[in-house]
């Protein structure tokens, strides 16, 4: 399970991947839209104050809710609506280096490389918060063995992990290439 | 001999010691640490030197005051870090 990333001028490719990196890139919209952790979407707008002062700037937070996150909601969902874009954009093809095997490969513009990086950072954020990927503070061990945190299921919390990792493999290789 | 303060000097006065505030970076165990160096650079403009031992002390600390100055500025300054989806707040200068 191979997956090519490469700059060129004006865009940047994810080539040689295969179905399951394509449902995989699918799923980071879903789960950086996910609505089924309370958790979550606090992280993604924290309040701007330390929570000691928040009594006292009461004034402050609901202003900065009002115009503040609205725009920040605005922002990040226009950034998972550019990843869509582009995964619709995909391209299927097959060659003899491929054994004549499908492949699906995307080309996206240098310039979207931010709402990219921005799109997999809000899946990976709501999947730790989600999924309790840093139980104490320490990274989730997959090895481990099945450990139960509440009422998250072990298996789909591996599987959680999984995604995560691959979404940070592609967001190192933006930061480093791209941003 | 006795010095009177007028009220215009003590306007000014005031107006200087006003406290200033500054912005706090918090750590979270999910950005990349390569990409909060990013974030401070291009945000605050400082060297790659700079922005890494900001990042480092992020990191080792968890948490670091990147920036002190006047309130309006630093609320200006968290909002574009929440943008980019760091952990960041503003809190009076001690």
């Amino acid at each position: 399970m191979r997956l090519s990333i490469h700059k060129e001028e004006a865009l940047w490719r994810l080539s040689d991947m295969e179905e399951v990196h394509v449902q995989l890139l699918r799923q980071s919209a879903d789960d950086a839209s996910s609505k089924d952790s309370h958790e979550g979407p606090p992280r993604l707008f924290p309040l701007p104050v330390s929570p000691k002062e928040a009594l006292r700037e009461g004034e402050f937070l609901e202003d900065w809710k009002e115009y503040v996150t609205e725009e920040l909601n605005i922002q990040f969902a226009s950034d998972v609506g550019i990843l869509l874009d582009d995964i619709d954009a995909l391209e299927i093809y097959s060659s003899e280096e491929t054994k004549m095997e499908i492949r699906y490969r995307l080309s996206i513009p240098l310039d979207h490389g931010g709402a990219w990086f921005s799109a997999l950072n809000q899946a990976r954020l709501q999947l730790d918060q989600q999924y309790v990927l840093h139980p104490n503070g320490e990274e989730f061990e997959p090895d481990a063995g099945p450990e139960f945190i509440g009422t998250v299921d072990p298996g789909q919390r591996f599987v959680a992990y999984l995604r995560y990792d691959f979404y940070t493999n592609i967001q190192e290789w933006i930061v480093r290439n791209i941003l | 001999m006795p010095s009177i303060a007028t009220p215009e000097m003590e306007t000014k006065i005031g107006a200087f010691m006003e406290t200033p505030w500054c912005v706090i970076i918090q750590n979270d165990p999910v950005n990349l640490m390569s990409y909060v160096a990013h974030v401070i650079r291009k945000i605050f403009g400082y060297n790659k030197q700079e922005a890494e031992r900001l990042m480092m002390q992020v990191h080792q600390e968890g948490r670091s005051r990147v920036w002190t100055g006047a309130r309006e500025k630093a609320e200006h300054y968290v909002r574009q870090l929440h943008g980019h989806q760091l952990l960041a707040t503003l809190e009076k200068s001690e």
